[in-house]
């Protein structure tokens, strides 16, 4: 017989064994699958939010053939932009446009006063992707095709074919659906954008559009600064000129949710880790349940290794099926919501991109699960098999096993109700399989950390919604001037503090790709932000500057260098980096200082007034008095929306995965509860035979349950303190501070989950128990 | 001890296997570079390109000659190009720049139209780029180099200095850019090559290191242009002026009302910013400059002297027109046709007039070139020196300057025509000169075969190469470097009538 021939008879029989332990123990490996399917689940959630939110932005990116450079200025002859965009270095396509602003747009039942038009050359690159009906076509000249924004459309629930009334161009008729990363979606974005062609419209009107944004395509993305500077040198006579590349895009789409996504999957990434751990010690408990089996094995000849063989590849395929089909259900349960959440931010699912790292995923679980599985099978059947036919464990012989089994011939002894009754009698069985006691509070302690981690971060969003503080801004409120200037302000009962506020937004002079930030206030500014200090000191004067840690990491900028920011209006204002402060708004790349520098490089520019409230006060409260003087008040926000659908949105996503990781705690219990009534089964037979009724039994697995659940909650707390939340943060914004450690009401709330669960395992056991006729676990004993 | 024939064949084979192996390793290593053969200048063997489109140059394919047959007859055979007569080199607008001068105007770019912009990010470089370029006209070897016009930028004595130098040969002290392009300058107009992309981190501190030129080997011939002779290229030196140009303060940002009174017609925008400058008034935010006397504006009869003193030029009354025979089959005529009062409507120079005049009938049979600055229809001086050569049977090409841009075209006369080049500068993409060569052809006709000249390899003059390809408002989207036909092409005459 040849060498492979031998091989494969020999993995034959292995597959032989291994299906004929999971036959031979058929409920439990049901169990045993179910397990591992919520695990595979667990997993399969987490890694379809990962990727769907990491690389939403640059899947949407490429399918809309999003610009590099989006340049917006005040309206200019096409003409004079083309021969300005066509003279700059590495452009290798343009595309001209015009935005109306503000545009009366109803449909049905629905209007806004927002709409903006996007006048669009249909000749020239469009930088949208149609994602239902058709685009406009090129050369169009029907005024009346009109595409709305995918935002748009499922807010109001447009479809192809529909009609809506667009300003004074009347009713237009919808012939595409469009999506362009290049902000939110409508509503989370105020502006519902509703493209038609520039063209069609031009021969309409008979005159001649002027062109207020181009949108540039380079040859060389990584050359995108090149381009920018040329254009910088060449932007005389341009009013209002801003650049918007891909990173300030991102960094706009960031301002509604980036904090948010970039939590959501740093959680993935956490719960996927915590999904393979409870998976593989789920393998190896499943081993130790078999230790009788494997003693009878290695009795009759079976080698080691068959032995283990068997055990792993019987795990493995536990493994493949359940975890593939739990992986496949977790993606399915997530999908919904992970697709909603993109989409209100313009950006794409994964679709397709997911079966490979789906079926990744699905391989790497039956990996574990089999090597879980084999390692520990390996060593058990390293041992007499007398030893493993008396009860071994996985844990070799030794004074650390002579121990053990003593422990358990007292407990034998003891197995009776003691002082604490019969939930004490639950926990002594329990506790004398310590391993397999450490395995589940492992498991429950796991999940339960990534509960609580959950607990944090909703507590986090709602901070980050609506709490300024939050995010390091001591005001609460700005305004426009009224009329007494500050002075007025700072007179309205319940307002602490007013000064002036200049807020610009521009690009780093010497990397005009990279945005900035810059908000400015009179005097200390303190008084009116105060992120937490990461590297050197406060502004004290005029021309210095504190950057948030993104913006420092960003720019290579330290402690002593100098910050150019590039403002609209062509200037430069330069300052003196003093500080790196941990500011969490815009990723982190705001800069604040003095105004001197920036009202001499933009005398134009216009302040407005920050009003910090007193302790206590409410801003309904001191809004209307602002507003009786005429200074309309602006609610100052956190760092991400307040949009009551995104919240939703995200919110049904956070109870999906927790609701998949309130399934694992629950399996974990009843496993080892189900585990320690199978072993225990001549107690409880004998419980039962002097008399003890369903309540008696249900209390001794309840404290059973109790023991587990309890330390396992201890053992969640101190992991989501002490290692998931800083993990988080690190992933999510390593340039902040983000406070995901879960309140004590959180802490509470998991415990008080984890002994429901315990209760309910304690009770789904016990009617199995109780179902079995006494005589049966007594002649076992 | 006698070895076996077998081994000793044995022996042989591996040595020769082993030095076959080496020699075949170092062609490998030596010839690893085939397919970018050496720059030697000449664009007909390797030119620079961008090939991606980024902005990135990279040595490409040369440029072949192109036959232009528009001035043979219809039906006539191509001549083969037969003896060589001569070969001459030209450069041009190489625009020697003083950049941190007082009596510069760079801050009305920021205008827009209707100035044309004059800051160019590679400006500190045009020495280092004028440097190169003589290397690649010493490797053809010509019999005469002809450079027509505006070597320097702004009339300085500083700038004719230095650029007399590089061309002469001998040390370089190149200007300081650090005024405008320093990194501690906040106004992003400028390109600032420390800190702006591309960076450049210590180009200027590299830039202004003196060195030594190595200077024309051969004869050359300057005639002045309109940037040698006129401040900024147009305004007569005034007395007002000529105290701006060496004092202490400099132009930064013009008063935002003087921009508004700047009409926004190009020729009364002109007059009125020529009016400030003749005034010597700085209407704006000034900053603090070294005051230097080398910075005194030179007249037209100063500047040709001192070409002519350092044999670079004739002075013919304070004209810089001559006449170089190459050998006795071709005649170089050099007219100085700039006027000197920055007005273009000036009257007709008889004098001048006769010069040409006399130059083409004592040419014999040799074959006539034309060198010179300004277009010829420009002025009415330079429309009569056309209407001579519309004349002379013999004129087989003028060579201009002063456009930047590469053109090549037919100008037919009465007399069989002859070829109207003009060569893009040395101050902006794509920084290159022009080598002529004049051959005879069957039948008694000639072909001038011309091609470009890239510079030499040089770290500085190759950064401002690469510098002046970005600038959006410089050569490359000026198209200046013309078409294929306007580059390397052989430009056939026939036989005179």
């Amino acid at each position: 017989m040849s060498g492979t021939a031998g091989l494969g008879a020999a993995v034959g029989r292995l597959f032989r064994g291994a299906l004929s332990l999971l036959r031979s123990g058929r409920r439990r490996t049901v169990l045993a699958a179910a397990g591992v399917l919520v695990a595979g689940a667990m997993a399969g959630a987490a890694l379809t939010v990962s990727i769907g939110l990491g690389g939403g932005f640059d899947r949407a990116a490429e399918r809309s053939d999003l610009p590099d450079i989006v340049a917006r200025f005040s309206g200019q002859d096409p003409a004079r932009i083309r021969a300005r965009i066509e003279a700059l270095p590495n452009v290798a396509d343009y595309a001209p446009r015009t935005e109306i602003s503000n545009v009366r747009v109803r449909a049905a039942d629905h209007e806004t006063g927002k709409g903006a038009l996007q006048l669009v050359d249909t000749d020239a690159r469009r930088g949208y992707a149609i994602v239902e009906g058709r685009d406009l076509p090129r050369g169009g000249r029907d005024s009346s095709d009109a595409l709305v924004e995918q935002g748009l459309a499922r807010s109001w629930g447009l479809h192809v074919g529909d009609t809506i009334d667009v300003g004074r161009l009347g009713e237009v008729r919808i012939v595409g659906i469009s999506i362009a990363p290049d902000n939110v979606a409508f509503p989370l974005a105020t502006a519902a954008r509703v493209y038609l062609s520039g063209p069609a419209l031009e021969a309409r009107f008979r005159g001649r559009l002027r062109v207020n944004q181009a949108l540039v395509w380079t040859h060389d993305r990584s050359r995108t600064d090149v381009t920018l500077q040329q254009a910088r040198a060449t932007t005389y006579g341009v009013g209002n000129l801003r650049f918007v590349t891909r990173t300030g895009v991102r960094l706009i789409i960031d301002q509604a949710a980036g904090v948010v996504v970039a939590l959501l999957v740093a959680f993935s990434l956490v719960a996927l880790i915590a999904a393979t751990t409870m998976l593989a010690s789920q393998s190896a408990s499943e081993v130790a349940r078999r230790l009788p089996v494997i003693g009878v094995q290695r009795a009759i000849g079976v080698p080691r290794g068959t032995v283990a063989g068997e055990q792993a590849l019987a795990a493995g395929l536990i493994g493949l099926v359940a975890g593939g089909l739990g992986v496949l259900v977790g993606a399915l349960v997530i999908a919904g919501p992970s697709s909603d959440l993109l989409s209100a931010l313009n950006e794409t699912p994964p679709g397709g991109a997911l079966v490979l790292p789906l079926a990744g995923l699905t391989l790497l679980l039956g990996a574990i699960a089999a090597a879980a599985a084999g390692w520990p099978a390996w060593r058990a059947a390293g041992r007499p098999p007398v030893a493993l036919l008396r009860g071994g464990t996985l844990v070799e012989g030794g004074l650390r096993t002579r121990w053990r089994v003593r422990r358990e011939l007292r407990a034998d002894r003891r197995e009776r109700p003691g002082r604490t009754g019969f939930l004490g009698l639950g926990a002594k069985l329990v506790l004398a399989r310590p391993g397999r006691a450490g395995a589940t509070v492992a498991v429950l302690g796991v999940s339960g950390g990534v509960i609580l981690l959950m607990l944090g971060l909703a507590s986090l969003l709602v901070a980050l919604r609506d709490d300024p503080s939050a995010v390091g801004t001591r005001y609460a409120l700005t305004v426009r001037a009224p009329d007494g200037g500050v002075d007025a302000v700072r007179a309205v009962p319940g307002v602490a503090d007013a000064g002036e506020r200049y807020e610009v937004r521009g690009a780093d002079s010497f990397a005009l790709g990279e945005p900035v930030k810059i908000t400015a206030f009179d005097g200390r500014l303190d008084r009116f932000v105060n992120p937490p200090l990461a590297d050197g000191r406060r502004v004290r004067g005029p021309g210095e500057v504190e950057i948030g840690t993104g913006l420092a990491t960003a720019l290579g900028l330290g402690t002593g260098g100098t910050l150019a920011v590039q403002l609209q209006n062509g200037g430069e204002a330069r300052f003196r980096v003093v500080g790196t402060v941990r500011a969490l708004q815009d990723d982190g790349r705001v800069a604040f200082a003095r105004p001197d520098r920036l009202l001499a490089a933009d005398p134009g520019l216009r302040p407005d007034i920050a009003v910090r409230l007193e302790d206590g006060t409410d801003v309904a409260t001191v809004g209307p008095r602002l507003a009786a003087i005429g200074a309309s008040p602006t609610k100052v926000g956190g760092a991400t929306t307040s949009n009551k659908a995104f919240l939703d949105t995200l919110a049904t996503v956070l109870k999906a995965v927790a609701a998949l990781d309130g399934l694992v705690c629950l399996y974990a219990l009843i496993q080892a509860l189900a585990l320690t009534a199978r072993e225990r089964r001549p107690t409880l037979a004998l419980l039962r035979a002097q008399g003890a009724a369903t309540p008696t039994v249900v209390r001794v697995l309840l404290g059973a349950g109790l023991v587990l659940a309890l330390p396992g909650a201890l053992v969640a707390f101190l992991l989501q303190r002490l290692v998931f939340s800083p993990l988080v943060s690190q992933l999510a914004a390593g340039y902040a501070d983000l406070g995901t450690a879960a309140s004590t009401g959180a802490v509470l709330g998991v415990t008080g989950g984890f002994v429901v669960f315990a209760v309910l395992a304690g009770g789904w056991v016990a009617r199995r128990v109780v179902a079995e006729p006494p005589v049966h676990g007594l002649r076992e004993g | 001890m006698r070895v076996p024939p077998t081994t000793a064949w044995l022996r042989r084979s591996v040595a020769l296997l082993v030095a076959g192996t080496i020699v075949l390793l170092v062609l490998l290593l030596v010839g690893g570079g085939d397919d970018d053969p050496p720059r030697t200048g000449s664009t007909l063997d390797v030119t620079v390109r961008d090939p991606s489109g980024s902005g990135v140059l990279r040595d490409g394919p040369g440029e072949h000659l192109r036959d232009r047959r528009d001035l043979l007859p219809a039906g006539t055979a191509t001549p083969s190009p037969g003896k060589e007569l001569a070969t001459v080199a030209q450069l041009t607008d190489t625009h020697v720049r003083d950049t941190a001068s007082p009596a510069r105007i760079p801050f009305l770019d920021r205008l827009g139209a209707p100035f044309n912009p004059i800051f160019r990010p590679q400006e500190g470089l045009t020495l280092q780029t004028l440097a190169a370029a003589t290397k690649t006209v010493n490797r053809l070897d010509p019999q005469l180099t002809v450079v027509t016009g505006d070597l320097v930028d702004n009339d300085q004595q500083n700038e004719l200095t230095a650029a007399i130098t590089a061309l002469k040969g001998g040390r370089v002290r190149p200007f300081d850019a650090h005024a405008l392009q320093g990194a501690d300058n906040a106004d992003p107009f400028y390109y600032r090559p420390d800190v702006d992309p591309p960076r450049e981190p210590g180009l200027l501190d590299r830039a202004r290191r003196p060195f030594t030129a190595p200077g024309l080997d051969g004869p050359v011939a300057v005639v002045p242009g309109n940037h040698d002779v006129l401040v900024g290229g147009e305004v007569l030196a005034t007395p007002a002026l000529r105290a701006v140009a060496v004092g202490d303060r400099r132009l930064v940002t013009p008063d935002p009302a003087f921009a508004r009174t700047i009409p926004r017609d190009a020729g009364a925008a002109q007059q009125a910013v020529n009016a400030l400058l003749s005034a010597g008034r700085l209407p704006g935010t000034t900053a603090a400059v070294r005051a230097d006397p080398t910075r005194r504006l030179l007249s037209g009869p100063e500047v040709v002297g001192q070409l002519a003193k350092a044999g670079l030029a004739s002075d013919r009354d304070g004209r810089a027109d001559t006449v170089r025979d190459l050998g006795t089959g071709v005649r170089v005529i050099l007219l100085d046709d700039v006027p000197r009062g920055g007005d273009d409507e000036g009257p007709v120079d008889p004098a001048q007039q006769a010069f040409l005049d006399r130059a083409l009938t004592t040419a014999g049979d040799r074959w006539v070139l034309v060198a010179f600055h300004d277009p010829l229809d420009r002025t009415p001086n330079g429309r009569a020196f056309r209407a001579r050569l519309a004349r002379a049977p013999r004129v087989l090409a003028t060579i201009g300057g002063d456009t930047h841009h590469d053109e090549v075209v037919p100008v037919r006369t009465p007399s069989g025509g002859y070829w109207s080049l003009t060569t893009s500068a040395l101050a902006d993409w794509p920084q290159q000169g022009r080598a002529l060569r004049v051959r005879e052809t069957a039948g008694g006709g000639a072909v001038l075969e011309t091609w470009k000249l890239d510079t030499a390899p040089d770290p500085l003059a190759d950064t401002a190469r690469e510098l002046a390809y970005l600038d959006a408002q410089g050569g490359r989207p000026g198209k200046n470097a013309g078409t294929a036909k306007d580059r390397n092409v052989r430009l056939f005459k026939p036989a005179p009538r």
